[in-house]
């Protein structure tokens, strides 16, 4: 039960890692192409 | 430490397969319009989403996929995620709050009749009424997430889930190829179509590729739409596991609110802070545009799992009683849909 509390859930790991890399694109200018 | 590495490693293969299928889409995409262009033939123009799925599928039910490949096409999910988050960079917080607010209103009408309609007929064709329940989730709110939430917080079999799982997969992937043509045939806008795809299709994977295979416009919608259904499965989630408490079969909830907060879905928060950074005036025009290509590559990955996930085989072993049901259920949902959008553009001037 205890190990299920701390598992981060995909949802939170997909808006960890959108927001690291809209970080990335503002703080040093990573342009990402189409 | 040494099994979560190994599982993150055995991501690998699948993610650029994943990769592989949905560049091939975009790339056949260039390549057809540039060669029609260069020899002035007149090609309908087919998106990359529709190629992406159809290479998917032809893998699938062809050669087929080799389980070494299985646990990195799941990350599709997570890529739909990720793309939703960045979408909110398309979107100003006024337009959120305003077509959000619309939107919210109709879905409210959409899953109240979806499932008095799912309910009836899963009683009218004698199923087991926990199976009622999760197709009804299913087809109203939000398709697979809502039936495994639904499923754990109502003690239901994981028989059931697997039958209302693979009848709403199978109505997705029929409505992926429908919806556009009807979509067409009828005239709809992109905004008359984004907002059917959004309310009418139930997987959101589905729904956004419904959508993108419109226009770009309209998939944007549809996401935005889909997300405020989603948005509802915490409040749907929880009735229906006061009314099976109730019944004496599922546990009681402890703690509504922690209950709430687990089921709600955290991309909608990822979505609104993109979203309110964006009406911010916090990126300019370089990083939007960065911030929009990296939700298109979330979605063509997604687009690309959709494909490959997609078995046609099993989606003829399934029992033909919960898939009528199903099949009959999203016949009159996306009936009702379609005239919720054209009475919302009438009313609201979409």
């Amino acid at each position: 039960m205890e190990a299920e509390k701390k598992r981060i859930s995909l949802d939170t790991w997909a808006v960890i890692v959108a927001l690291v890399i809209a970080f990335l694109v503002v703080a040093i200018n990573v342009r990402i192409p189409w | 430490m040494k099994e979560k590495l190994r599982a993150a490693f055995g991501l690998i293969p699948g993610i650029l397969l994943l990769i592989a299928v949905g560049y091939a889409g975009k790339f056949l995409e260039r390549t057809i319009n540039a060669y029609a262009k260069t020899h002035h033939l007149v090609f309908p123009n087919i998106e990359y989403v529709l190629w992406a799925i159809v290479i998917g599928l032809v893998i699938t039910n062809t050669v087929g996929v080799s389980r070494f490949f299985a646990s990195g096409i799941r990350t599709y999910e997570f890529f739909l995620k990720v793309g939703i988050v960045f979408l909110g960079s398309r979107f100003l917080l006024g337009d959120v709050l305003r077509l959000g607010g619309l939107s919210l209103i109709l879905v409210a009408i959409e899953i109240t009749a979806s499932l008095l309609l799912m309910t009836w007929l899963g009683r009218l064709f004698g199923l087991n009424p926990k199976l009622v329940s999760l197709l009804a989730v299913g087809s109203g709110v939000c398709g697979v997430s809502a039936i495994i939430a639904t499923q754990g917080a109502i003690d239901a079999e994981e028989e059931d889930s697997t039958i209302a799982i693979a009848a709403i997969l199978t109505l997705g992937a029929v409505a992926l190829f429908t919806f556009p043509l009807i979509g067409h045939v009828l005239h709809l806008s992109d905004k008359m179509f984004g907002l059917w795809a959004g309310l009418g299709v139930d997987n959101t994977a589905e729904a956004a590729a419904t959508g993108a295979m419109f226009s770009d416009a309209a998939g944007k919608l549809a996401v935005l739409v889909k997300t405020c259904r989603n948005a509802t499965i915490g409040f749907i989630v929880l009735g229906y596991a006061i009314y099976w408490a109730k019944q004496g079969m599922a546990k009681q909830i402890e703690n509504k609110g922690t209950f709430l907060w687990k089921k709600f879905p955290k991309f909608v928060l990822g979505f609104l802070v993109i979203s309110i950074l964006a009406s911010a005036k916090e990126f300019d025009k370089a990083q939007l545009a960065s911030l929009a290509n990296a939700s298109r590559w979330a979605f063509l990955l997604t687009f690309a799992g959709i494909g490959l996930r997609t078995d046609i085989r099993a989606m003829f072993k399934q029992g033909a009683r919960p898939f009528l049901v199903g099949a009959i259920g999203e016949v009159g949902i996306a009936l009702l849909t379609l005239g919720l959008v054209f009475g919302a553009n009438h009313f609201f001037t979409l």
